[in-house]
């Protein structure tokens, strides 16, 4: 279980991080622009971050709530079932822990916010004039 | 370095090259240029005399490699990050061949930009923002986004962006250079009547030749060197 939740953090760190790249790339004109009009570069990052924590407490949010979902649905409707000739019971069975929830939410939020912070540099080091050269 | 109260902005002995390779390709050759308060300067050159470098140079936008860039009593390589970001947010304004403006938003929001990066509470910045529009013949296009203006009408609103902080300078690099002629000679006139009514420095580079003319002096760059100068 352990090993499928750090599989499914790192996926979502690959996830925020890689379109957060490519919204740097596609988005280094507008930074060359506001680094013109005076932006810092602690203002510049700032951005890149907050839009990676948004999706990250977004993602965090709506999985919550399929995940929880999805709980009560399999207690009430027991809808996957195991082999009685293996197992003692012959459905599924779910207990949602108040602890594993807080865990999975502070998890998911810390690992989005530090998968933005290499993007996020990288947009506030762009040089404004290197990006403005050419059209 | 010269000295006096009308100096707004002044380039000691200024030298900039870059490294290709193993070839270091000189692009500014000690330059030497003062700009007054209230001027409007012209610079003309060919393609690749080092125009834009000399004007990025000055809107503090890149370092040069050798010289003395002072912009009133900063001495620009001295100043930290925060107070040069400051500088070009209320200090300066830069206008581009292309607008560069941005796209998700309207003219009004274009043009509120930098108010907000000074963080000017939204009420006075759209103030300013309408304000500016109006004076530059957009009052009838403040929530028309971007795609939706003309070639002529987004320049204006690149203008209108970079004078939204009434900045002490207007640095513009080929303002007119994407535009047809009309478009552009409207450009004119508008930069014109700001250098004469607001009595905004300017320097502009360019190769729209009849912009160049109506500027108060005119320099030509000739492979990174100051060649001729002309007052107009």
């Amino acid at each position: 279980m352990v090993v499928i939740l750090i599989m499914i953090f790192l996926l979502v760190a690959f996830n925020i991080s890689s379109t957060l790249v490519m919204v740097v790339m596609e988005k280094n004109k507008d930074v060359a622009i506001l680094r013109a009009m005076g932006a810092t570069q602690k203002s510049i990052m700032s951005v890149f971050m907050f839009q990676g924590l948004l999706v990250g407490v977004i993602g965090t949010l709506v999985g919550l709530a399929s995940g929880l979902g999805l709980c009560h649905l399999l207690a009430k409707y027991k809808f996957i079932e195991l082999p009685s000739d293996v197992y003692y019971i012959s459905t599924l069975p779910v207990r949602v822990e108040m602890l594993d929830i807080v865990l999975v939410i502070v998890t998911a939020v810390v690992i989005s916010f530090l998968a933005t912070i290499y993007p996020s540099w990288h947009a506030s080091r762009l040089d404004p004039v290197e990006s403005l050269r050419y059209e | 370095m010269s000295s006096g109260g009308d100096i707004l902005l002044e380039l000691h002995q200024v030298y900039k090259s870059f490294e290709h390779h193993t070839l270091s390709i000189e692009i500014l050759r000690g330059i030497h240029l003062v700009v007054r308060k209230g001027e409007s300067l012209a610079i003309t050159g060919a393609s690749g005399a080092g125009k834009s470098t000399l004007l990025n140079i000055m809107g503090s936008l890149e370092p040069p490699t050798q010289g003395v860039v002072r912009f009133e009593d900063h001495t620009i390589r001295e100043m930290e990050e925060t107070d040069l970001c400051k500088l070009r947010n209320r200090g300066m304004g830069f206008v581009f061949q292309f607008h560069h403006l941005l796209a998700e938003f309207n003219a009004l929001e274009n043009t509120m930009m930098p108010a907000l990066i000074a963080r000017i509470g939204k009420t006075e910045a759209t103030d300013r923002a309408e304000e500016i529009l109006t004076k530059v013949g957009l009052k009838g296009r403040l929530t028309h986004r971007v795609g939706e203006l003309s070639g002529g009408e987004q320049q204006r609103v690149a203008i209108a962006r970079a004078l939204v902080m009434s900045p002490k300078l207007l640095l513009a690099d080929e303002p007119t250079g994407n535009l047809d002629m009309t478009t552009g000679d409207g450009i004119v006139d508008l930069l014109v009547n700001l250098n004469r009514s607001e009595e905004l420095t300017m320097v502009i580079v360019t190769h729209n030749q009849r912009l160049a003319q109506r500027m108060s002096r005119k320099i030509e760059l000739v492979d990174g060197r100051i060649h001729v100068e002309k007052r107009g």
